[in-house]
């Protein structure tokens, strides 16, 4: 038997458990799984990202509340936007957090 | 016109388009399959080595440089998780055996005059020789491709070819005698063990 013809039974052979394998479902149930992935991904930093968001959160409402003291002593106030420091430092951790998944996101 | 490999490939990179690399896989996925299967002699792992493959490159394809073709470099992913997977199994069967040593008689099946099979004169290869042997004639890698799918030297793969084809023609061919020589001789279908 000559070398074209062991690798021709070779390829026949791998041949026909391709085309056995082309059209089983496979690529599609790899396609659910890899997004099924991406969904527990995107949940867990999610998960993480709030809890992160409160603790810093918590720590950003002391230093708005000093901050707005310090300022108040000295006649300055940003409380006339009318959001409790509370709020306000809410609004910035969310901002910073949505910033961090819109670049996660795109990192993949 | 159909995208090429690589046009896929920087369009996954790009703007981490699942649809381009969903094309990757519908090109890549059944002979990867059909590979592993020959390779490993069974049906068991075959799927879940070739979709961990798939999903460790979809991870990965930021870091394919194109310095080879994309299918040497998702084989080769392939191959490593195979390779894996083989260790993996090996100890298993090394323990099943250390406890069934004591209860069972060695096997004692002779392998001459077996009637053999592709699948079965394939297995019969040592796994390097086996690996080069299917890319380079089954999957129609070059050798080059080859070698940086296994992650070995040129030479070596070329070697391992041409052993394993050596091997596999004096498996395949049938026996005329005791003492006949097989070169030379034609397969007629029927496929026998030396």
């Amino acid at each position: 038997m000559r070398d074209e013809e062991l690798a021709a039974i070779l390829r026949e052979d791998l041949s026909a458990l391709a085309d056995a394998y082309q059209d089983d479902g496979f690529a599609r149930n790899l396609r659910s799984r890899i997004e099924a992935r991406k969904r527990v991904r995107a949940g867990i930093l999610g998960i993480v990202g709030i809890f992160g968001a409160g603790v810093a959160a918590a720590q950003f409402n002391r230093l708005f509340e000093s901050a707005s003291q310090s300022m108040m002593i000295q006649g300055l106030s940003w409380q006339g936007s009318g959001y409790s420091s509370a709020i306000m430092a809410s609004l910035i951790i969310a901002t910073a957090v949505i910033a961090t998944a819109i670049v996660l996101q795109r990192e993949g | 016109m159909a995208k090429s490999d690589i046009d896929l490939v920087y369009l996954a990179k790009a703007t981490r388009d699942d649809g381009a690399f969903a094309e990757l896989v519908r090109r890549h996925q059944a002979k990867l399959r059909a590979f592993l299967l020959r390779l490993s002699g069974n049906h068991a792992n075959v799927d879940d080595i070739a979709q961990m493959s798939l999903i460790k490159a979809h991870g990965a394809i930021g870091d394919f440089r194109g310095g080879g073709s994309f299918r040497s470099w998702l084989f080769a992913i392939a191959y490593r998780e195979f390779l894996q997977q083989k260790r993996r199994d090996d100890a298993v069967a090394r323990i099943g055996d250390a406890a069934a040593a004591n209860e069972t008689e060695p096997a004692t099946t002779s392998l001459n005059e077996m009637s053999l099979d592709l699948k079965d004169a394939l297995l019969r290869l040592p796994e390097k020789e086996r690996a080069a042997m299917l890319l380079c004639d089954a999957v129609g890698f070059t050798h080059a491709e080859a070698a940086a799918a296994l992650g070995a030297p040129l030479g070596s793969v070329k070697s391992w070819v041409q052993r394993g084809r050596e091997k596999m023609r004096a498996m395949l061919s049938p026996p005329t005698g005791e003492t006949a020589s097989c070169a030379g001789q034609k397969s007629n279908g029927v496929v026998y063990a030396r």
